[in-house]
């Protein structure tokens, strides 16, 4: 349950920025939504460091500390459901489904920002962020295509490997979608 | 959690803003997935051949749209 903690924080502070900007306007800054984020996290940290004796930092093998990454990322991408219903996937699979449906996700922003670009509705400049978004579509989509393997056959340990640079892509993409959607 | 992380976290909030923008026509299929993905996790369970079917289909779909002309 504690190894949850810093994520559910995470998440718990996430919303409530949003919830205050779309419904007060009180509008947090990244600075003042990082500061919050870090002061209460120290000041969990240090609760945490009474009542448990695990180190909180503590790394894990290569294969475990692949495992979390992945599973550091699924909590923050479920961000964008109400119920957090990513959050509660338990096995790789049903992890992985999550990561895939996040996939899903943001090609239905590239495809917005497409449709936007092509109406006109968007700087000419979209048709170069267009393409670059193509190119990385394309690289995540073959990504997925060869992690299904490892669903079909099972192999849930090549699965959690496999899903590492996914992870890193998907973030890269949604960084980019993120980035050029505030021009 | 490091500063990349934590900068993660608050770009991903960003990328929600945007989604709230999108035709519900397109929110419906991810609101499908994230339906399958619930009723797979409280019957403990993963997803079935022909759920992960229909979300590969999902992503061919957009996948296709987005590389089409």
């Amino acid at each position: 349950m504690l190894q949850g903690f810093r994520t559910v924080l995470f998440n718990l502070i996430a919303i409530l920025a949003v919830w205050l900007n779309d419904k007060f306007g009180i509008q947090l800054t990244e600075e003042m939504q990082t500061s919050l984020v870090v002061t209460i996290l120290g000041i969990g940290n240090i609760i945490l460091r009474f009542i448990t004796k695990t180190p909180i930092f503590k790394k894990d093998e290569i294969a475990k500390s692949a495992n979390k990454k992945y599973l550091i990322l699924i909590p923050l991408l479920c961000l964008t459901t109400i119920g957090c219903t990513i959050f509660k996937a338990e096995t790789p699979a049903q992890r992985y489904y999550a990561l895939k449906s996040e996939y899903e996700r943001l090609l239905i922003v590239a495809v917005g920002y497409k449709e936007n670009c092509l109406n006109g509705a968007l700087p000419d400049s979209c048709k170069d962020h267009v393409k670059y978004i193509r190119q990385a579509d394309n690289s995540l989509y073959h990504a997925f295509d060869d992690a299904d393997y490892f669903i079909e056959t099972g192999a849930n340990e090549n699965l959690a490997l496999a899903i590492v640079p996914i992870s890193t892509g998907l973030q890269e993409f949604a960084n980019y979608l993120t980035k050029i959607n505030q021009e | 959690m490091s500063s990349d992380q934590l900068k993660l976290l608050l770009q991903i909030i960003k990328i929600i803003r945007l989604g709230i923008g999108l035709s519900k026509e397109l929110n419906k299929s991810y609101d499908r997935s994230m339906q399958v993905l619930e009723t797979a996790i409280a019957e403990d369970r993963d997803p079935t051949k022909e759920e992960w079917q229909e979300l590969n289909s999902l992503i061919d779909t957009l996948h296709n749209k987005l590389q089409g002309e």
